[in-house]
């Protein structure tokens, strides 16, 4: 809060630390860019941190789609025995299940050791624009407001705040003030997984199995493989009769799901996804902040009823709440190219593809209401790099949540692994511009086939899957 | 970026949302004001949801010193089932042991029961001054936009004075503020501790453990760790003076540390938070501005988790549980108040008639020179006076909080969160004081005897205790 601007300047800037940021910014600094990391928080993560699945690292059959910086950051964490595994939920999709905790050391050592800077507690608030170029931001923090230009900015901040700030175009929710609900993951420890499977063997009309046609196995062969898994992975269904009957008589907040994820290597902790608060334009931060109330309420509530009427959950004791509210849908910049609904849902390939999404179409409603289409044959679809460029912005990329997708496709593409692919992308493409130091680099003009041969160099899956 | 600047106008303003801020704003509104509630982060609590026992709430006598805000927060942490109690060390210090998870549910709940209007993840950015030298507001910056804050009082709950900065107070800037080198808190959390067998090796091998500096805990240091057994917690403070660390630190099994705290966090999770104290590779300024952290200190989170299972029994089953996010500041500038507290006052438990706030913890001052310890005069406690909450060179602008008007010795007592939330406490009574119609504009008009009336009878502890 002075006066004064100090300036620093980078090859590249990437704003926002969640799993877009953290692969944009790693494949960036490791590909010789100086690269910094800019996020409003005090720490790097976004989502990783909160107990949810990584979806779309695997498509439906099983074949993993996303490599690179995930199998680097993975690999930490299993170092750190953080790693819980990855595993079908005989419902329609893979999830790779880790553990937020850690994961905090394993995201801050793979930044660490691919050197990438960090500024964190520090807000973009200005964009400076010049023609069609991004010259800089001005970021906010306790030292005062700092210029930081560069030659390339990548927006992951989830919401294409930096993209907008530019000028970029983009759509909101369905447009009419419709949006995926914001959630408050928390997690339970002290959980009896023999229990809690043993409840589902005897009850399997609470859970959802076998959603996906391409399984071709029925609802009793599901439920035998999932039981031999071994894992406290259960998805309670509302249109079961334990939850529908609670929300039904006001013990349960309606709710589409209850999820159960495991978090820990032991199996004694779980992440509970389940919570959500509708229609809420999360960059509208009043009414963000607004939903706090509501979303511990439910959390509260939701803890109080597993514990009496889920099996396994007896002795389960509250262990404590995600570092931040999980938004699912804001902004959906305007690229050169824009993903659509029906290429996810027919798995269409592309020569251009950078990187792939394989998670179903998941669109979350209001109350009860959730939308589930899966990919077809269990496959995975391309996403090109026209998606990822904001149209009219030449030295920016967009990565994560933001990309430019209508809201079909962004229900699908919007999940962590496949955020992470598109980081890797842009971060990638970033420091090849920048490596023929030609004044002024433009990110649309890195050429395709040699940035797909670097991915594919580096383990990123552009190629060979369904 | 041409975001439209949009204006809106509340009684109180309380800007930072730790121990202080929730407590000045709940206070304020419960009083009639409308107040807005501004922090940067995602969850309310700062501090509080770290871990560490909550320090400077009872006397090493075992007084409560504080009431009123502090006790309705550590009833909404039990509703929470988040509430262990005082806990002595049987060294210097009585302590309250809460669940740092229920802690974060417990500040939200308070405040929105109050009808704080919260706003999170938004940012300060220049504070609005009149020719008279009041302040007018607070300008803040988040997703949204740019709002102008119109305030009749503004509180500076920000911990490092950020408001009063802007506005131009005089500060205080310690050695730490200016870059020199300061040991730094590192907090994470265990679960699964055995806390008989780590009790039964304190009383087999006590020469490990710091015990009996005060000398109303017991009669001689065999007593202070019988005592310490008997209360049957998970509290006890392993020193480098034992052969345990001081082994382990000379073999590089640990860093370099004179301590590693044990503090209880769940019963039902049998969790414990380990505090210890590492010097980090970059200097404080750059923790407390940018929150590096993670990337430096991972190392030791695992090393000194790996030493403790291996090493202390009942950790034997023991695992990394949580960490925080963000490393303890302990100081970084103090605002220059119409009073300056003082080493002195604080050694020799000074009442004043101007006492809004009680104060108690130990002098505890971490610099270049070592590490420095002092009991409160016969284990009581001291008084803090109105003007050093209230900053000098403005008229209407209250401090609470970490920076406070005190010198370098009494703001290592005064910073502890008990007396940050007695703090908040006070400053959000004399702000909701000053809004009512027809009260006075000016903070040196107020009704001192009325505010510690009114205090009072809100649960306040005042007076009547050493």
């Amino acid at each position: 809060m002075s006066n004064s601007l100090s300036h620093r300047h980078h090859d590249v800037v990437v704003i926002g630390g969640g799993s877009a940021g953290i692969a944009a910014a790693s494949a960036a600094a490791s590909n010789g860019a100086d690269t910094l990391l800019v996020d409003a928080g005090p720490m790097v993560g976004g989502e990783l941190l909160s107990g949810i699945p990584i979806d779309g690292c695997l498509n439906t059959r099983g074949e993993w789609i996303v490599g690179g910086f995930l199998n680097s950051l993975l690999d930490d964490l299993k170092k750190m025995g953080g790693f819980v595994g990855a595993f079908f939920d005989w419902r329609t999709i893979w999830v790779v299940c880790v553990d937020p905790e850690r994961m905090k050391l394993a995201v801050a050592h793979r930044l660490r050791e691919d050197g990438a800077k960090l500024l964190l507690n520090s807000f973009v608030d200005e964009v400076v624009t010049d023609g069609d170029r991004v010259t800089g931001i001005v970021v906010l923090n306790k030292s005062g407001r700092t210029l930081i230009t560069a030659d390339i900015f990548l927006d992951c901040s989830g919401d294409g705040d930096v993209a907008a700030g530019a000028g970029a175009d983009y759509q909101r929710g369905d447009g009419k003030g419709v949006f995926q609900p914001v959630s408050m993951v928390f997690r339970m420890a002290g959980v009896d997984t023999g229990r809690l499977l043993d409840f589902a063997r005897d009850h399997p009309d609470n859970l959802a199995l076998g959603e996906n046609e391409w399984l071709n196995k029925s609802r009793e062969e599901c439920l035998r493989e999932l039981i031999a898994l071994g894992y406290p992975k259960v998805f309670l269904k509302a249109d079961g009769p334990l939850m529908s009957k609670s929300i039904a008589e006001g013990e349960l907040y309606p709710t589409a799901l209850l999820a159960v994820i495991p978090v820990s290597a032991d199996l004694r902790v779980v992440a509970i996804n389940s919570t959500r608060v509708a229609n809420v334009d999360a960059t509208d931060t009043g009414a963000l902040s607004a939903t706090m109330p509501s979303l511990i309420d439910q959390v509260w509530n939701c803890q109080s009823f597993v514990q009496k009427r889920v099996p396994g959950f007896e002795e389960a004791a509250f262990a404590g709440i995600a570092p931040r509210i999980g938004i699912r849908e804001t902004r959906r910049i305007v690229g050169e190219e824009t993903l659509q609904g029906d290429d996810v849902l027919n798995a269409v390939k592309r020569d251009d593809g950078v990187a792939k999404g394989g998670h179903h179409v998941d669109v979350h409603g209001d109350g009860t209401d959730q939308l589930r289409r899966p990919v077809r044959d269990g496959g995975s679809y391309d996403i090109p790099l026209g998606c990822l460029l904001p149209k009219g912005i030449e030295n920016m990329g967009v990565a994560g949540r933001c990309l430019s997708a209508d809201r079909v496709a962004h229900g699908s593409a919007r999940v962590m692994g496949t955020c992470i692919a598109m980081g890797q992308a842009v971060g990638t493409a970033a420091a090849m511009v920048c490596e023929s130091n030609v004044p002024k680099p433009v990110l649309g003009d890195v050429p395709l086939p040699a940035l797909r041969d670097r991915l594919v160099s580096q383990g990123a899956i552009l190629d060979g899957t369904h | 970026m041409n975001w439209q600047m949009t204006e809106t106008e509340t009684d109180v303003l309380v800007v930072g949302g730790g121990a202080a801020g929730i407590a000045a704003a709940t206070t304020a509104a419960r009083n009639g004001a409308r107040t807005i509630l501004v922090n940067a982060g995602p969850i309310l609590g700062g501090e509080l949801n770290y871990g560490a026992p909550v320090d400077g709430c009872l006397t090493a006598r075992g007084e409560w010193a504080v009431g009123g805000f502090a006790r309705d927060f550590f009833a909404a942490c039990e509703k929470y089932d988040g509430y262990i109690g005082p806990v002595c060390d049987y060294r210097a210090l009585n302590l309250v042991c809460i669940d740092p998870e229920a802690a974060k549910l417990a500040a939200i709940d308070l405040v929105s029961r109050a009808d704080v209007q919260v706003l999170m993840y938004t940012f300060t950015d220049q504070a609005v001054v009149d020719d008279d030298g009041r302040i007018q507001g607070v300008v803040v910056r988040n997703k949204r936009g740019r709002t102008f804050i119109r305030a009749k009082t503004v509180i500076d709950a920000t911990d490092d004075g950020d408001i009063a900065v802007a506005m131009g107070c005089e500060m205080m800037v310690s050695d730490a503020a200016n870059g020199s080198a300061q040991s730094e808190s590192l907090l994470f959390r265990m679960s699964g501790v055995d806390t008989g067998r780590l009790l039964d090796f304190v009383k087999s091998a006590p020469e490990n453990f710091g015990a009996m500096e005060y000398p109303g805990f017991a009669e001689d240091a065999a007593a202070a760790i019988a005592g310490l057994v008997k209360q049957g917690q998970p509290k006890v403070l392993l020193t480098s003076d034992g052969p345990l660390l001081r082994d382990a630190v000379a073999d590089g099994r640990m860093y370099p540390t004179s301590w590693v705290a044990v503090s209880p966090t769940s019963t039902a999770r049998r969790e414990v938070s380990i505090h210890t104290t590492v010097v980090p590779d970059v200097d404080a300024t750059e923790i407390a501005r940018e929150g590096v952290a993670f990337d430096s200190l991972h190392e030791q989170i695992s090393m000194c988790a790996d030493f403790l299972q291996r090493s202390l029994p009942g950790f034997e089953e023991a695992g990394l549980s949580a960490i925080d996010p963000f490393v303890g500041i302990r100081e970084t500038r103090q605002v220059v108040g119409d009073y300056v507290l003082t080493g002195a006052d604080v050694l020799s438990g000074k009442k004043s008639e101007d006492g809004v706030a009680k104060g108690c913890h130990e002098l505890d001052v971490h610099d270049t020179a070592g590490h420095r310890r002092e009991n409160v005069k016969d284990g009581g406690s001291y008084d803090i006076p109105f003007g050093c909450l209230v900053a000098r060179d403005a008229r209407n602008l209250l401090v609470a909080g970490r920076s406070l008007s005190a010198d370098r010795e009494a703001h290592s007592t005064a910073r502890a969160m008990g007396s940050c939330m007695a703090m908040g406490q006070a400053a959000g009574t004399a702000a909701a004081m000053l809004s009512e119609p027809g009260s006075v504009s000016d903070l040196r008009g107020i009704n001192l005897a009325g505010l510690r009336t009114l205090l009072k009878e809100q649960g306040a502890v005042l007076d009547g205790i050493s």
